[in-house]
């Protein structure tokens, strides 16, 4: 026993003696984790401050849209910048300083006041501001591009490597000119649409605004031949030439779409991820059907002071006029009214459309509303069927509005545009299923 | 016996071997020198001036870079702008710092003051949305936000500035030197942790400053010694004048930190007004002005003036005002043998002022006023006021009055009326050597166009 004893404790302290021997250790990296940052923050600051014409700089927010930038880093890693956040921002310049620091990784660090701090300031949206950050943590290269995810919202911040034209275009105000440019073309082309081969028609509609939750994001809505809808939401920031779209782009009708740029000076162009091109074209109405915009793009239809607009058939103006022609009839009203119109008010949220009718003693400068409140159930046809929510209250008309009321609660209506071959206006006339020959036209208020 | 011995001893032996068998001869030391492998800091002109003029004289390093490190984690706030930066520390340096220096001595904040203070552009907002301008911690640091809407032109806004480092530094203190004990006493029914559901009416009646100084005593005297310092003694009276179950609680506020800082071996009154004539002075903010607290109506009822106070031979006397003074006097009594004892400014209201004249008979019996009505301009910003004789009300005092009108209307009345004044604090020039004691309660008029011809006296509340 003794003898095993002995043996035992030889045994413990020959493999006490050799248990840590070091020679089996072979490390996974070639260096030591400090150095390895220390690589990585010097190859990050000389990436960043290597590019003779600076960067182009696209970030999505988290709360917020999308947001184009031009960076450009000095020897002291100063970095001046453009932003299409603000007109202002993207005509003139604001330099402030930046570091690369080890963080969760080699972090580049907005350490002082810039037009990216805009995106975080809790100031811009309470608390959270827009969903951007000051510490972005570097994420890898992809060729000429660096990619940097905000280290607390985790948004993405795209460097691309800009052209000496590109950094020109920026530096002499040409931003704002191109941001401009963009704009312009989508009021001007207020239903634009691109036309795919299958005739699938897609409307392309910007927001170009800084609302945190519409503001620069872009929707696409496709309505293909069978007249099936779909839609979808992206991000877009602008560069010089281009609405970059950002995340994964839009995806629609089996395309992914990235980018919307110019294809000549006065065409736009929508263009899929593999280079396809689709030339933004212009509708005289919109793409979609008027019943999916009624409380989305037009507020309401809006019939003005005895006015019977084109497209109004005569049973239609009868509808009308007997609230028209009555104002002034205060033997019906007990009092007379020198001025009114008729207003459809949609609310999408509620699904209910109020029925207003206002009358004015002094031309309609001011005066009184009488509302009547319908639900509305809409069908597959985009056909509506309205039922009284609440009975007219307020103002003084409501035993003139009487006949449009009954109107609306009797029939089976359809939307549609209608335009006024004399002045190419674009109205929104209504029209019963049940009886076709009764059609109202409207003006669209948006 | 030996064999166990043996095996004990190689039971040793092997508890030794373990001991070694890890020892790491190989073991790479880490140079310290690399562990941060940081890019550096770049230094700028405003570092350098920050360095001469608080890490080298307080020991103090300023933080406008952005650090998250710095504020609370779950909070965005964004770096300053740098233009920003200087401008404002040069406001802490002559409104927070210079009057610490010149009352308690330089040293002071060099071994009680701040040593970290981080700048920040933005507001911090915490999880129910309440933004916050700064905070203090652990005895040594002050993150001061919403920096990025600093204006160095705007006085109301440096003045509000100041207010926040005034706070948070109450809080330094009080990390430092234990708060009084009786503090928390004297409102202690009415603090509400919930303070944001605390209107500012509300906790003006029950004796605070603000809402934000009824959630705890802690912050109570945070705001009431920043109320006092830089809002002013003005501002105070005005709010403990108004206030109505609160008056006495906020007296006693204001007696409590007087004695704190007493007993940290500050002169309390001498620092606030430090404070108040760099606000008033330098600032130009009017909020802190005489003028601006006559428009306001509220808390001075009237200025007394009598050159035969002993005030008038420690602090001197004007010339020419002194011959108007005098020569009122036996005008009185060559009219009517009666003796003016002093002259009264009774602010009735924000627009109108009754001079009043006490006098006695000849011989010195009896006790008698007479009063004279004027109407008063005062401009809050610019500090000039004018007066205006408008018609006497009726009763005894006018009455009284009514039998040395001559005397009053070719002297006195003649001075005020033919005069524009600009009003202002007994101390406003440093000659005077005045005693802090007497800041804001004492003031008076000196012609615009002379200021050598001055009145002044004490007022009263």
């Amino acid at each position: 026993m003794r003898k095993l004893l002995i043996i035992f404790s030889f045994a413990i302290v020959f493999t006490a003696l050799q248990s840590c021997k070091k020679t089996s250790f072979v490390a996974k990296f070639d260096k030591t984790p400090e150095a390895r940052m220390a690589d990585t923050i010097a190859f990050v600051k000389n990436s960043l401050m290597s590019a003779p014409n600076g960067w182009i700089v696209l970030t999505p927010v988290y709360f917020g849209g999308g947001y184009g930038f031009y960076m450009s880093f000095d020897d002291s890693m100063n970095v001046t910048m453009y932003s299409d956040l603000l007109d202002q921002f993207a005509s003139e310049s604001y330099t402030s300083q930046t570091r690369i620091r080890a963080d969760l990784g080699a972090a580049l660090t907005f350490e002082s006041y810039n037009y990216i701090t805009e995106l975080n300031d809790p100031d811009n949206n309470v608390r959270n501001g827009y969903g951007g950050d000051v510490d972005y943590i570097y994420d890898h290269t992809n060729g000429d591009s660096i990619i940097f995810l905000g280290k607390r919202y985790r948004a993405s911040l795209i460097f691309v490597k800009a052209t000496a034209a590109e950094q020109t275009i920026y530096q002499t105000g040409g931003y704002l000119t191109a941001i401009k440019a963009f704009r312009d073309f989508f009021v001007t082309n207020s239903n634009a649409y691109i036309s795919l081969e299958d005739g699938t028609n897609i409307s392309i509609e910007p927001n170009s605004s800084n609302d945190l939750s519409a503001g620069k994001r872009i929707t696409f809505t496709a309505l293909d031949p069978k007249g099936n809808i779909s839609s979808a939401l992206g991000k877009f920031a602008y560069t010089v030439d281009q609405m970059a779209i950002l995340d994964s782009g839009i995806n629609i009708a089996g395309l992914r779409f990235i980018k919307i740029a110019w294809k000549d000076a006065n065409t736009l162009a929508a263009y899929t991820d593999n280079g396809k091109e689709y030339v933004i074209k212009n509708s005289t109405t919109p793409i979609l059907p008027l019943y999916m915009l009624m409380g989305v793009k037009y507020s309401s239809l809006y019939g003005p002071y005895k006015t019977i607009l084109p497209g109004t058939s005569s049973d239609g103006a009868t509808i009308l006029n007997y609230y028209y022609n009555n104002l002034n009839n205060s033997s019906i009203l007990g009092y007379s009214f020198n001025s009114g119109s008729i207003t459809l008010q949609w609310n999408l949220a509620n699904q209910r459309v109020s029925f207003i009718g206002f009358c004015s003693q002094n031309g309609g400068s001011s005066g009184w509303n009488t509302t009547i409140v319908y639900t509305y159930t809409l069908d597959a046809n985009g056909y509506y069927t309205f039922t009284k929510f609440s009975a007219a209250s307020g103002g003084y008309v409501s035993k003139i509005m009487t006949t449009l009321d009954s109107f609306l609660t009797s029939n089976t209506v359809k939307l549609g545009y209608y335009i006024d071959p004399a002045t190419n206006t674009v109205y929104g006339q209504i029209s019963s299923i049940e009886n076709p020959n009764t059609t109202m036209t409207f003006q669209l208020h948006q | 016996m030996s064999q166990r011995f043996s095996v004990k001893l190689l039971i040793s032996l092997s508890v030794i071997g373990l001991l070694f068998s890890c020892k790491k001869e190989t073991f790479t030391p880490i140079d310290i020198s690399q562990l941060n492998p940081d890019s550096t800091v770049t230094y700028t002109a405003l570092d350098t001036w920050i360095k001469a003029n608080f890490l080298d004289p307080y020991n103090v390093e300023v933080i406008y870079r952005a650090n998250s490190y710095f504020h609370e984690y779950d909070r965005n706030v964004t770096p300053p702008d740098p233009s920003m930066v200087q401008p404002y520390l040069q406001t802490v340096l002559d409104g927070y710092y210079a009057p610490y220096n010149n009352v308690a001595g330089e040293n002071f904040l060099k071994k009680y003051g701040f040593k970290q203070f981080v700048l920040y552009g933005s507001t911090s907002y915490d999880a129910s949305l309440v933004g916050y301008a700064g905070t203090a911690s652990g005895g040594i640091r002050i993150n001061i936000f919403g920096l990025d809407g600093f204006s160095a032109s705007s006085p109301s806004n440096v003045t509000s500035r100041l207010g926040v480092i005034h706070h948070e530094y109450t809080h330094i203190l009080q990390q430092t030197f234990p708060m009084p004990s009786d503090f928390q006493q004297f409102t202690a029914a009415y603090y509400n942790a919930n303070w944001p559901s605390t209107s500012a009416d509300t906790s003006h009646k029950y004796g605070f400053v603000s809402s934000y100084a009824s959630g705890s005593p802690v912050e109570d005297m945070a705001e009431t010694n920043r109320a006092m310092l830089v809002s002013g003694p003005s501002w105070f009276d005005y709010w403990v004048k108004t206030s109505t179950a609160g008056s006495a609680g906020l007296r006693q506020k204001e007696s409590s930190i007087v004695n704190y800082y007493n007993n940290i071996g500050i002169d309390y009154r001498a620092l606030q007004k430090d404070v108040q004539l760099y606000i008033k002075d330098s600032l130009k903010d009017p909020s802190v002005t005489f003028p601006y607290w006559l428009s306001k109506g509220t808390p001075y009822s009237s200025l007394t003036v009598n050159l035969s106070d002993q005030m008038y031979s420690l602090y001197g006397q004007s010339a020419s005002f002194a011959k108007v003074y005098q020569n009122l006097k036996d005008s009185i009594k060559a009219q009517t043998s009666w003796l003016a004892t002093d002259i009264q400014l009774l602010f009735t209201k924000k627009d109108s002022m009754t001079v009043r004249i006490p006098f006695t008979y000849g011989d010195g019996t009896g006790s008698f006023l007479g009063d004279f009505d004027f109407a008063m301009s005062v401009n809050p910003n610019t500090g000039i006021i004018q007066f205006t004789k408008v018609t006497n009300k009726t009763g005894t005092t006018y009455s009284n009055g009514s039998y040395f009108t001559r005397s009053f209307t070719n002297t006195l009345q003649a001075y005020l009326t033919s005069n524009i004044f600009i009003g202002d604090w007994l101390q406003y020039k440093p000659e005077y050597n005045v005693p802090a004691n007497l800041f804001t309660k004492t003031g008076g008029f000196y012609v615009q166009s002379d200021p050598t011809n001055y009145f002044y006296g004490t007022l009263g509340e």
